[in-house]
């Protein structure tokens, strides 16, 4: 299988900041990559980098073979971008902001004629296509940056925080439109700081710390790897023969959570009228573990 | 929610796209979405390129006009005329290339989103500038065509002379302003351009009358803007082209490209150090 990226010790600080530190990881062709970290991690930092917007300070960045901060154009047409911050055209009308950037790609008038309708289907935005982007919501005009970013039916699309601040609803489209893409053989790189969103869309998960990367594998493995895979949510007080059982736990201040392999041997011990939460471990625990519960400000 | 979950064609590089990526692709793409942004702003739009020099033709060349009367051998209204095409394009490219380019730069953020695609930053900064001139030279035409209408141009034929010497005039007026742009970090910063820069073109190019007639210090200051350059090669066009010698035309114009260049090389490296993070 192709290598799409491949970052090895990346580093790129800003005077004083060091965004990135130490950041390796690798895209095959064809698969979805999740980089999650939470605000801070550099998760931006790494992305901008791969467009050949900002150089690296030190380490070796490759998209398709070539040195990402020397891209052509016919491979940097290849790639397409949904930055974290919409930079629509707001004055400009949603299929307007299609044939306008179709444009910048060299792309022929009979081809977005085509091509602009199409994507609006995909993305759900037919009926908005000559409203005006001021007057879009937050999730359309996503969509919309979504969209945009696939005119050129790019081989490689990296996705910025794709769903930060939408409503449940305008995810779900957003993650089943991904799916789509990736049963189209395209290949993904995309950050978020949602569990959920990790889990539900990346085959490979790299999670990133502080412009570090602290594992990186499936879900499945990242938690196979880190968490016992039964989790116990229990009230306090809690019944001290469970706390002598040298489970993993965590103090979350009412309650307290219970990391275990043998479920049993926790339910054997609770009162029938203990209420209690018993759930698979899931990336937030591998991510809690990895990164500690604290609350960070910077 | 069981939305199924629609297709998109899955190779449509069958098609094959026209046009190929290039240069004056490029440029020409972001040309067309500034005219786009233009024309969805119609009627704000037509009275900045329209309605604002033809009241500055009308205050200044009819009402200073009746006042002054006669400048060397012609009347004052058509001494005045090219001043006033000179002072519009001027006006135009510089608030153009300034304060609209910024709004694209740092507030719409649309440079970065070009950048995403395979365009780079000196072909957006070109396309700005013929942006800018364009636009700039529709309100220089516009004044001309009110100057052929009411007989003000003694030599109408020299109009079409003169409109590419103004587009070119207006690429450097509009490379030098998005070099000041390169520099700003919010819009208060365009008043030092504006009353620097802007404001003393008006008053000193030779736009109302001869630049000889300041103190010489002024006329440092005013050779030093390519406006004054620019008027004393169109004023003779329009009104006496046989005045014109060639070599001082010359010495003119290159000084005009060679600000215009440098101006666009210095903004080109401002800019990459903002927008690339170096
Ligand atoms: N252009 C920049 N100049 C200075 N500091 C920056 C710049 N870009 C990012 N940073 C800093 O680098 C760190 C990582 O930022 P970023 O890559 O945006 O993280 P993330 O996207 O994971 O939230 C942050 O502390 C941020 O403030
Ligand atoms: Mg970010």
């Amino acid at each position: 299988m192709k290598t799409i990226i491949k970052a090895q010790n990346l580093a790129r600080h800003f005077g004083n900041v060091q965004a990135v530190k130490d950041v390796s990881f690798s895209v095959p062709q064809g698969r979805c990559v999740g980089l999650l970290g939470p605000n801070g991690a550099g998760k931006t930092t790494t992305m901008r980098m791969i467009m050949g917007l900002t150089a690296p300070t030190s380490g070796s960045l490759d998209v398709f073979e070539s040195d990402a901060s020397k891209l052509n154009r016919d491979l940097r047409a290849k790639v397409g971008l949904v930055p974290q911050e919409d930079n629509l055209d707001p004055d400009l009308s949603v299929s307007e902001n299609l044939h306008i950037y179709g444009r910048y790609f060299g792309l022929s008038k009979e081809y977005l004629a085509t091509r602009v309708p199409e994507l609006l289907g995909f993305m759900r935005l037919t009926d908005k296509a000559d409203a005006r982007v001021v007057m879009l919501s937050g999730g359309m005009k996503r969509r919309l940056v979504i969209a945009r970013a696939l005119i050129a039916d790019p081989d490689l699309v990296i996705l910025d925080e794709p769903t930060t601040g939408l409503d449940p609803q305008a995810r779900l489209l957003i993650w089943q439109q991904l799916t789509a893409l990736k049963r189209q053989g395209k290949t993904l790189l995309l950050t978020t700081h949602y569990m959920d969103e990790a889990q539900r869309l990346c085959d490979d998960i790299v999670i990133v710390d502080g412009g570090k990367v602290l594992d990186e594998g499936t879900p499945k493995d990242l938690i196979a790897r880190h968490v016992p895979p039964h989790v116990f949510e229990l009230q306090k007080p809690v019944d001290a023969k469970i706390i002598k059982q040298n489970n993993t736990s965590e103090d979350l201040g009412d309650s307290m959570l219970f990391f275990t392999e043998k479920p049993q041997a926790i339910t054997k011990i609770l009162k029938t009228d203990t209420p209690y939460l018993h759930r698979p471990a899931n990336l937030e625990d591998v991510f809690l573990t990895l990164t500690g519960r604290s609350l960070r400000e910077k | 929610m069981t939305t199924p979950v629609s297709s998109i064609r899955k190779s449509p590089s069958i098609v094959t796209p026209l046009a190929q990526p290039s240069f004056l692709n490029s440029v020409g793409a972001m040309w067309w979405r500034n005219l786009k942004v233009w024309m969805a702003h119609f009627w704000p739009s037509m009275t900045g390129s329209f309605a604002q020099p033809l009241l500055f033709l009308f205050a200044f060349g009819f009402g200073l006009g009746a006042v002054i009367d006669q400048m060397g051998n012609t009347s004052y209204l058509v001494y005045v005329l090219p001043g006033i095409v000179a002072n519009a394009v001027f006006f135009q490219a510089s608030f153009e290339g300034s304060i609209s380019a910024f709004s694209r730069f740092h507030l719409q953020k649309t440079y970065n989103a070009i950048l995403a695609a395979p365009v780079s930053l000196f072909e957006i900064l070109v396309a700005e500038a013929v942006w800018a001139a364009t636009k700039a030279l529709v309100s220089g035409i516009a004044v001309l065509i009110v100057g052929l209408a009411i007989g003000a141009i003694p030599h109408p034929m020299m109009v079409i002379a003169v409109i590419p010497y103004i587009f070119l005039c207006c690429l450097s007026f509009a490379t030098f302003s998005l070099f000041i742009m390169a520099y700003a970090k919010g819009y208060e910063f365009f008043s030092y351009f504006f009353t620097f820069w802007v404001t003393p073109a008006f008053l000193f190019c030779g736009v109302f009358f001869e630049v000889d007639r300041f103190p010489e210090w002024v006329q440092y200051i005013a050779w030093s803007i390519p406006m004054t350059q620019m008027i004393h090669v169109i004023r003779p066009m329009l009104i006496a082209p046989e005045t014109l010698e060639l070599s001082t035309a010359t010495l003119y114009t290159v000084y005009v490209v060679v600000f215009g260049v440098v101006s666009l090389w210095l903004a080109h490296r401002q800019l990459s150090k903002r927008l690339f993070d170096k």
